[in-house]
């Protein structure tokens, strides 16, 4: 008996899904397979007085893998079985006419005549429609058909194909509408994940992560292994994340990973070895063009420097030059192993694994390492009580500099990469070997040779992280069901910082070397995440075709952080390293602390009239303690209709029409995201600030920071119009959103006139608006029938983004970034109304100035007085000087000037993925897309002209502006004008890239068995492969010092690395 | 089945019950404004962090003494290099060291408020409230005046910020705003301590009060209030200071500046000073900016980095007559040897120059760092007591009075160094040496060396080289005066070959330093007087700005100074920015524009006139 109730289990590939499908179970009971309410009845059997035929058999999938759970019934009758383990069933059938049904959610159903046969071997085939496929969604399951909402979904067959550390490296271009880039191409770099546009303007809009179960906000998603994701699902559209309230208007991601499955153990091997390499490097000066720009830019010294002992320019020409890049960029591996056991009987199901991650980064010294291990058991206690825990624990670490640190242009990374000389004048000195270039100007030049820098550069992020949950399921009654879930996530992180006397800033050589001397810190910090969650489902069905689900729940979640740390200087023994810091002088210790905490109530009603109409409302109320009192609580309403149009009679025997479904969905969803005590205002007493009273000093109170007693939500309406449509039985199916949000009250981090006293205040206010289009395309274009199969998934999103209202009295506000003195106080980014919230700000860039803009008199030229100045004094300007455009035509170049001069935001984005598979081969080739967008490459500010002394330019800067060469694009030399923002590096950022292909042989499943092996799958994989693009720097996916006001800006980024690998996957 | 409802159903209900207290979390590494001012030491935290606002970068620590107090035709900007600098005339209201320092100057208002706001709270011992409150009010004043000087009619912000929604405050006429700063500085100057309370002057005493009264009428009584009825109230307050007996001048003039790199006090001579101090190494931050901005160029670690961003003008050079000792403190009469180096090298002419008043060789706290120094800002000196007790009277009366005369040279003989010997008795230095036989057989060779030696007399650090001609001594040729002689010290020739010169020293007449009958022998020749004074005597204490545009001279003393320049100095010195920027200072710089980013935040506010 007991074996018989548990066998009727949902066991499957998808079952990790299926233990959240209890709660919708309800749903399943138009799938003839046995659902909860039923557990533990006898088979329908037949009435004593009929005669029986007993007929046995065996349901496989394509492979020939025997399939458990699968559902059994007897057309037209109520006699059914399920599956065992081995995908072996019984069952008496009243005469040989009878056909049998066998279903099995995400396969296509299968009619079966008894006839003569007493053991029948079925195979389901896979329905690669995904209709019928289960989806997760807050709380529970829908099958994708009974969706009101706009749920992207994952493949995750497509997504691990690709040789990544983390799956949100993958993300990109998987799922409509969801904006995914990295910031750089450092192992470990931010990865910025932006469902349908951002809403909040100063405030973080990445997604609410759930991950098996769990709700965090800011979740290190390095430490999953992307291998044991079972799946992804993105939430969009405000029907399904308003059952997260306060935490949904930036969507949500829900994280799925696998779970045991009733069967013997399966012992499963992924391995692969491969190499990264740098896609590109910048082409330099040759010796020779550097010498000849630093005689144009300075000839008396550099005469001096290059010239002397009756050297000439031309005995540069064959010089061999030193190039940084191919010092600094190596030709790295990447390890990749995983190994995981599974199984289960019916009472219990098991997953261990463990796995091991080494990825070196292309630059010296970098890279990232994970050592990962995950248990998880469901266990039942009885046929109506389950219970199951899940504990992951990762181990990362990440090492290397980080080029695009720092506020000086001078100390990224790639300023001393690309700057460094090629040569110098003097042949006995060797660059390579010295942390400095002794012939600069030390006080005013920070470049330092990067070799050193990234070879001694201690820069070490550890993580240890413990998640742990853990659920128990009871029917209390036959629909009625309570799951109470508890979980913990624990992250401990310490930061460490050393600079040794070889690096730029321990250097005795450098300006801050002398001032710091051997320095470092360590920052650790630990945040703790808890989570409780009791939802109570009630699944219905009247009248058969009335069915009706409702969800009650209540969950708690709180978290606090600890940080500490100390930072040194001047410390005497440097052998010792970070051990050592203890015997420096203390520059700063760090201490805070800090919490919150969340409760929840919330409930969902689900009606499905016969998968035709459907209707979904759902309401959620956050109290939050990030609020004061009285603006705690906050009401988070949302509703949605579905109409699958194509199951009404008129339209039910189009034979080409498989599926046509509208969907409508309303909701209000929040954003909480400020820090824990933003609505209080702050005093505190630094320790850096005081007062010296008598060459003693005093501690000084002061008020910090601003708070605002009236904060409360951000809040998002969003509206969203889909359209589902399938076509030729589902071989082309298509899907169609229209979206539009409004977020209002918005959490802004508020300027305010300094004479306030605080520059700034965080504030309910200004509205955005995000308006789309987002299209998926799922086709078979060769059935897998055919030898050869192809199917393909295409996704393209439009996003519109504009401000509608700032801070009171402000019709736009700009933004500066902090990468150079020079540059600092200059805007760059602007936030108008009814633009997107980021555009690029500064001057229209005219070329260069021409001989024909000036008076000339003898050899002096003289700006005429109708052509207006580029900021400089008009007597200063010289024919080949950069031109731009005085706008508002007073004659002079100024801020009056700055417009609007560029879009970082991409028109659309998208992604289209191929299958092949032919005999054992199967190929996979993804493309990744972004098109409209614009990158402000400041590298070419700083390498195109001007720069310092001694410094090397891009090789481009070669085509300057000289009297023979009156070139209109690069300026002549000394000729850039005042610091300014400007279009001339404005790039398009449209890219096309063959992200991820992967080529893979199955040897053939008889030749293995032999030596008891169930699959043997060896592949080549590639990430990055190549990209079409006309941005000229490293990448066009870049991103350096993102945030929602600034993205797209490039400036001395880690250059992004193909990789390929080599790889087996073994099961046994 | 329904009892495990009903448990559900309690389960429910408890749950929201506690929610309330669940979600009630308090902050556990800061305090919010309720929570503090409870104490008598929070008070005292909270009055230390406005103090603070006085040494940052916005304020005293760099900009109210750098790039906002010049460039005048004391200072000039010495870099070739041209930048965006409010020292340049080429900025505007966007300007980031203007919005730093607005910003600066109304944190310290704000800190000020809310201690003001609270100063009630705490039980403590009340003779102890007083004077914080006294303090806070004075300080308030204080970041108004600068507030006013430099930006004319300015918000009157009175109360603390408490939340950001009232954002658009209008400006409030210059003359209110003075008079609410008159108010506060009369009602502190009951409340705060004499300074005899303290040892050191970075405290807020009684007579830096009605000293600070002094200079906020002189003010008044100037440009643009022009409410010269405010010039008797002016000289009372300076009499007040000086009828206190509290304080003196410090008899060498040197000391004053030297005292302030080495972190010793002089609380006669210095009434009230910002105080710095450290070397900003580790996590103390309390060093100074703006003396590494004006010290004796140099990169050199040891001998204390200094960038010379600045030097002192021609203009100033020559205010100074001879025997002026300040001439050669305040312009220093070295360099060193290479822009690297712990040697120093003397320099001549004016233009190689650099300011010299603090010296960074004095400081005490080693390593010297880079940005960083020690060096105390005295905001108010007794000399400046005297001469705007001077100032005040002169206007007042029409004419000089004798006790004005006797202020200006009791300041002009400190200055020339005729105090030395200490208070009452006159300090002289050899003026000159005449010889009397010129000698026989003398010779000057490195085994036997002529030297003149100065003894006696009662002084000290006078010096001389002989001329020979032939073997005959002809000349003396005095090459520092010292100090300190009371009777003429006697001459000594020596040379082991040659003998018999003499010779008699002379010394400077007693009444050098004191002014000549024409300087005040009307009251416009004796006002002319007391504006170069000031520059002799307070020169780079970031007063010479406000005292020009006051007696509003502030145009002319510039186009001046950059003609000087323009005409004597040599190309080298020319190309440096300072000097073309002088020409485009013009009459919107009699005011610093109102930052462009609170104009865009207030609607209230609007701009000076011409920018």
């Amino acid at each position: 008996m007991s074996s018989l109730f548990l066998s009727k289990k949902l066991f499957g590939r998808r079952s990790a899904k299926f233990a959240m499908l209890a709660c919708l179970s309800a749903q399943m009971a138009v799938w003839p397979v046995v659902s909860y309410g039923e557990i533990g009845k006898e088979p329908n059997t037949l009435q004593a007085n009929q005669v029986a035929i007993r007929v046995t058999g065996r349901v496989v999938d394509e492979k020939g893998v025997p399939m458990p759970g699968v559902g059994v019934k007897v057309k037209g009758s109520p006699i059914s079985t399920v599956t065992n383990q081995d995908g072996k069933f019984t069952i008496e059938v009243p005469d040989e006419k009878v056909v049998l049904v066998f279903s099995f959610i995400g396969y296509l159903t299968k009619d079966r005549t008894v006839g003569t046969d007493r053991n029948i071997e079925v195979t389901l085939l896979e329905n690669v429609s995904q209709l019928n496929e289960v989806v997760a969604v807050g709380y529970g399951t829908v099958a994708r058909r009974d969706l009101t909402g706009s749920v992207g979904s994952v493949s995750m067959e497509d997504l691990q194909k690709a040789p990544v550390r983390s799956f949100d490296e993958a993300l990109a271009g998987r799922v409509a509408g969801v904006q995914v880039s990295s910031d750089t191409g450092q192992p470990g770099s931010a990865i910025n994940i932006i469902i349908r546009g951002n809403n909040s303007l100063t405030q973080d809009n990445s997604p609410l992560y759930i991950i098996d179960g769990f709700p965090l906000e800011n979740p290190n998603n390095n430490i999953i292994n992307p291998e044991e994701i079972e799946s992804i699902e993105v939430l969009k559209d405000a029907s399904s994340t308003a059952i997260y309230g306060a935490r949904g208007a930036n969507g949500v991601i829900i994280i799925t990973t696998k779970r045991g499955k009733v069967g013997a153990p399966k012992i499963n091997y992924n391995g692969s070895y491969g190499i990264q390499q740098v896609i590109r490097e910048m082409e330099l000066f040759s010796p020779y063009e550097f010498v000849r720009y630093q005689l144009e830019r300075d000839a008396t010294n550099s005469q001096q420097s290059y010239l002397s002992d009756g050297r000439t320019l031309e005995d540069y020409r064959n010089v061999t030059g030193v190039n940084w890049q191919d010092q600094l960029f190596n030709t790295r591996p990447m390890h990749n192993h995983n190994l995981s056991i599974s199984g289960g009987t019916d009472q219990t199901r098991y997953f261990v694994s463990g796995s091991y991650v080494d990825q070196k980064g292309i630059i010296t010294n970098s890279g990232y390492s994970r050592y990962q291990g995950r248990f998880n058991l469901d266990q039942y206690i009885n046929k109506n009580f389950k219970v199951g825990i899940n504990v992951n624990y990762s181990n990362l670490q990440r090492n290397g500099t980080v080029p695009s640190d720092g506020t000086m242009s001078e100390t990224g990374l790639m300023f001393s990469v690309w700057g460094y000389r090629p040569v110098t004048g003097k042949s006995i000195v060797d660059l390579e070997d010295d942390p400095i270039d002794n012939d600069l100007d030390l006080v005013n030049d920070s470049r330092f040779n990067p070799l050193f820098s990234a070879e001694n550069e201690l820069r070490r992020n550890t993580t240890n992280s413990l998640r742990a949950d853990g659920y128990a399921e009871y029917n209390i009654l036959k629909n009625l069901k309570l799951r109470v879930t508890g979980g913990l996530d624990r992250n401990s992180t310490k930061n460490e910082v050393f600079n040794n006397s070889l690096t730029r800033s321990g250097s005795p050589f450098t300006q801050s070397g002398k001032s710091n001397g051997v320095n470092g810190s360590v920052t650790l910090s630990e945040r703790s995440t808890y989570v409780n969650e009791n939802t109570l489902t009630y699944n219905k069905t009247f009248n058969k075709n009335h069915r009706f689900t409702a969800l009650a729940g209540a969950t708690f979640q709180g978290s606090n952080i600890m940080v500490n740390g100390a930072a040194a200087e001047k410390l005497p023994n440097e052998n010792l390293g970070l051990a050592g810091l203890d015997e420096g002088i203390p520059v700063s210790i760090r201490a805070s602390e800090s919490e919150y905490t969340l409760a929840s109530f919330l409930g969902r009603v689900n009606y499905n009239y016969k998968s035709k109409y459907l209707l979904t409302a759902s309401f959620r109320t956050d109290g939050s303690s990030k609020f004061a009192s009285g603006n705690k609580w906050g009401y988070f309403p949302s509703a949605g209709v579905a109409w699958t149009i194509s199951e009404e009679k008129f339209l039910k025997n189009v034979s080409w029409l498989s599926n046509a479904k509208f969907r409508l969905s309303h909701g209000i969803t929040g954003n909480n995201r400020v820090s824990d005590f933003a609505y209080l205002s702050v005093i505190s007493l630094p320790a850096d600030i005081g007062y010296s009273f008598g060459n003693g000093q005093v501690n000084a109170a002061i008020p910090s920071s601003l708070g605002n007693r009236n904060l409360k939500w951000e809040t998002t309406r969003q509206t969203d119009l889909g359209l589902d449509l399938g076509f030729f039985k589902q071989r082309l199916s298509v899907e169609v959103d229209l979206y539009r949000k409004n977020t209002y009250d918005l959490l802004l981090q508020a300027r305010l006139p300094n004479s306030l006293g605080f520059n700034s205040s965080i504030k309910n206010i200004g509205k955005v608006q995000n308006e789309g289009l987002e299209f998926t395309v799922n086709s078979v274009n060769l059935s897998r029938s055919s030898k050869l199969s192809w199917t393909t998934n295409f996704n393209i999103a439009f996003n519109r983004n504009k401000v509608l209202e700032l801070s009171e009295n402000q019709t736009s506000f700009a933004t500066f970034m902090n990468w150079d003195g020079n540059y600092r106080n200059l805007p760059l980014y602007i936030a108008q109304l009814n633009q997107p919230m980021a555009m690029y700000y500064g001057y229209i860039w005219e070329g260069n100035y021409q001989y024909t803009d000036f008076d000339q008199s003898g050899t002096a030229y003289t700006l005429k007085n109708n052509v207006a100045t580029n900021g400089n004094d008009r007597a200063t300007i010289r024919p080949g000087d950069i031109k731009y455009r005085d706008v508002n035509g007073d004659g002079v170049v100024d801020a009056n000037d700055r417009v609007v001069i560029g879009n970082p935001n991409p028109d659309f984005i998208g992604g289209l993925s191929n299958n092949f598979a032919y005999g054992g081969f199967d190929l996979n080739v993804f493309l990744q897309f972004s098109v409209g967008s614009e990158i402000y490459n400041a590298n070419r500010l700083v390498f195109e002209g001007m720069g310092r002394p001694q410094q090397n330019m891009f090789a481009t800067y070669a085509n300057r502006w000289t009297p023979e060469n009156q070139n209109n694009e690069y300026y002549r030399t000394n000729g850039w004008g005042p610091y300014a923002y400007s279009s001339r590096v404005i790039e398009d950022g449209s890219f096309l890239r063959l992200k991820t292909v992967q080529l893979g042989y199955s040897l053939p499943a008889k030749m293995l068995s032999k030596y008891k092996i169930k699959a043997l799958r060896v592949y080549a994989a590639a990430q990055n492969l190549y990209t079409w693009t006309k941005y000229s720097g490293f990448d066009p996916e870049v991103s350096s010092m993102y945030s929602a006001l600034t993205p797209s800006f490039d400036y001395s980024v880690y250059p992004r690395a193909r990789t390929i690998t080599f790889g087996l996957n073994l099961n046994l | 089945m329904k009892k495990k409802i009903l448990i559900m159903l309690a389960f429910i209900c408890i749950a929201f019950c506690s929610c309330k207290k669940y979600l009630e979390t308090t902050p556990k590494d800061f305090s919010s404004p309720e929570q503090f001012y409870s104490t008598a030491s929070e008070l005292e935290n909270a009055l230390n962090g406005v103090y603070h606002s006085l040494t940052v970068d916005g304020t005293f620590g760099r900009n109210l003494v750098i790039e906002l107090a010049n460039e005048t035709d004391e200072l000039f900007y010495k870099r070739t290099t041209l930048t965006v600098n409010p020292m340049l005339f080429n900025y505007d209201a966007s300007n980031t060291v203007v919005a730093a320092s607005w910003r600066a100057l109304y944190d310290g208002v704000n800190r000020a408020n809310y201690l003001l706001a609270n100063i009630d709270k705490p039980v403590m011992d009340e003779k102890a409230r007083k004077v914080i409150k006294g303090e806070a009010l004075f300080l308030r004043s204080f970041l108004y005046f600068q507030l006013v000087s430099y930006w004319g009619d300015v918000p009157l912000m009175l109360t603390p910020t408490v939340d950001g929604n009232q954002v658009n405050v209008p400006r409030t006429p210059s003359a209110q705003v003075y008079a609410q700063i008159l108010k506060d500085l009369t009602e502190a100057k009951d409340l705060v301590n004499p300074i005899t309370a303290y040892t050191n002057n970075g405290k807020v005493s009684k007579t830096a009060v009605q000293a600070m009264l002094a200079r906020v009428c002189l003010k008044m009584a100037g440009y643009p209030l022009k409410n010269t009825a405010k010039y008797v109230e002016a000289r009372a307050w300076a009499d007040s200071v000086i009828t206190s007996g509290l304080h003196s001048l410090n008899p060498d003039y040197k000391q004053i500046f030297i005292n302030h790199s080495a972190d010793k006090y002089d609380l006669k001579e210095c009434i009230w000073e910002v105080e710095f101090f450290g070397n900003n190494t580790g996590s103390v931050l309390l060093g100074a900016r703006f003396s590494n901005q004006l010290a004796i160029r140099n990169t050199n670690a040891d001998a204390g980095y200094g960038y010379a961003i600045l030097g002192a003008t021609p203009t100033l050079f020559n205010l100074y007559k001879q025997g002026d000792a300040r001439r050669d403190w305040n312009i220093a009469t070295y360099g060193f040897v290479s822009n690297n180096s712990t040697d120093t090298v003397a320099k001549t002419d004016i233009y190689s120059r650099d300011a010299g008043k603090w010296r960074r060789q004095y400081e005490t706290i080693r390593p010297l760092d880079v940005n960083w120094s020690s060096t105390n800002l005295p905001v108010l000196r007794y000399a400046d007591v005297l001469l705007m007790f001077a100032e005040a009277d002169n206007e007042i009366e029409g004419r000089p009075s004798q006790r004005a005369i006797d202020y200006v040279n009791l300041v002009r003989r400190r200055g020339y160094g005729k105090t030395l010997n200490g208070t009452g008795a006159v300090s002289e230095g050899v003026k000159s040496i005449t010889m009397r036989t010129g000698g026989t057989l003398y010779q000057n060779t490195t085994a036997d060396p002529l030297t003149v030696e100065i003894v006696g007399g009662g002084g000290t650090g006078a010096k001389a080289t002989a001329t020979l001609t032939g073997n005959v001594v002809t000349a003396i040729n005095v090459t520092s005066s010292g100090y300190g002689y009371s009777t003429a010290p006697e001459v000594r020739i020596r040379n082991t070959r040659g003998s018999g010169a003499t010779a008699t020293a002379l010394l400077t007449p007693a009444s050098q330093a004191d002014l000549l009958p024409a300087q005040f022998a009307s009251a416009t020749a004796f006002r002319t007087l007391i504006q170069e004074e000031r520059s002799r005597e307070l020169c780079y204490e970031g007063h010479r700005r406000n005292d020009l545009i006051r007696w509003e001279k502030y145009l002319p003393a510039l186009v001046d100074a950059g003609d000087y320049l323009e005409a004597n100095a040599p190309l080298a010195i020319r190309s440096n920015q300072g000097v073309s920027a002088y020409s485009r200072a013009s009459q919107k710089h009699l005011l610093l524009p109102i930052p462009s980013a609170d104009i865009v935040l207030n609607k209230s506010l609007t701009q000076n006139l011409g920018w």
